[in-house]
């Protein structure tokens, strides 16, 4: 994913913006990383370079867990506990 | 949205997973052809910013991708989207960018668009009144729309009603029998539609 993406992005949800960027892995372009909406608390992986902004219907645990337990040292406090639609404390 | 919607949803993603490795295959030349006389109806810039809504494997980003800085494509299925990076690196388009999205829950700001293409999209939605006003609202004032109805899934009647529903500006690209769907050209006036 290209950095400068993130100037048109807003939640697909509440369409709320700026919304931010957490990088973890980058070469040419952003490899692995995570959008943070910080109205709703959503986050979006970035994975294997192309972000998924999905609604939460769409999205299964079973795939955003590992993401966010793989990333954990990495990942705002807020998002591991608090973070929509899956966080590690629930 | 109701469950049955999103059920429906799923089922999309599963459908469009499995047939990624073919997709190009069953669907390149009647796609390639079908956009070929779309383009020869508008004129892109190279400035715009384009969104291709349903991207699929990427067709259309190998028509256009050296005309425009800034080309974003957008699919629900994880599967074409691999294949259309794939094809993003072999041939180096770099103004594309690829995100896993679904069309009636945009991750865009509003009136962003130069141009937005939502190509044999709108015969998948449960939802179309949504699935075009999402699409309207990520589109700048002054911009082009082209939304096409496959004619499998719409009667012509029935599809240019569903563009009247939106108080849409818009002309049918007359296009030959061997073009599957119907193709509409709309001119997007977000003042007068909100009159």
């Amino acid at each position: 994913m290209k950095k400068k993406l993130m100037d048109i992005l807003a939640c697909p949800i509440d369409k709320f913006y700026p919304l931010e960027l957490y990088v973890f892995e980058e070469k040419e372009e952003i490899v692995e990383g995570m959008i943070v909406c910080p109205k709703c608390s959503r986050w979006y992986p970035i994975r294997e370079e192309i972000p998924e902004m999905l609604p939460d219907e769409l999205r299964e645990e079973k795939d955003e867990k590992p993401f966010l337990q793989k990333w954990k040292e990495k990942i705002p406090i807020k998002i591991l506990n608090e973070g929509k639609p899956f966080n590690l404390k629930g | 949205m109701p469950s049955a919607i999103w059920r429906k949803k799923r089922r999309i993603i599963r459908h469009y997973d499995r047939l990624a490795s073919t997709y190009d295959t069953l669907y390149k030349e009647e796609q390639d052809r079908k956009i070929e006389h779309i383009l020869s109806h508008i004129q892109l810039k190279g400035s715009d910013l384009v969104l291709d809504a349903g991207c699929g494997t990427g067709f259309l980003f190998r028509h256009i991708y050296k005309q425009v800085s800034n080309l974003i494509g957008v699919d629900l299925s994880n599967g074409l989207l691999r294949v259309a990076l794939q094809h993003v690196k072999t041939y180096g388009m770099e103004s594309v960018s690829l995100i896993r999205a679904d069309v009636d829950h945009l991750p865009f700001k509003q009136n962003v668009f130069d141009n937005v293409f939502a190509l044999t999209l709108l015969q998948n939605s449960a939802t179309i009144n949504i699935t075009v006003q999402e699409i309207l609202r990520t589109a700048k004032n002054g911009s082009t729309v082209v939304l096409t109805g496959l004619k499998k899934g719409f009667s012509k009647k029935r599809f240019i009603q569903t563009l009247r529903k939106e108080r849409l500006t818009f002309n049918m690209i007359p296009a030959p029998a061997s073009v599957k769907d119907y193709l509409a050209l709309c001119s997007i006036d977000h003042k007068a539609k909100n009159k």
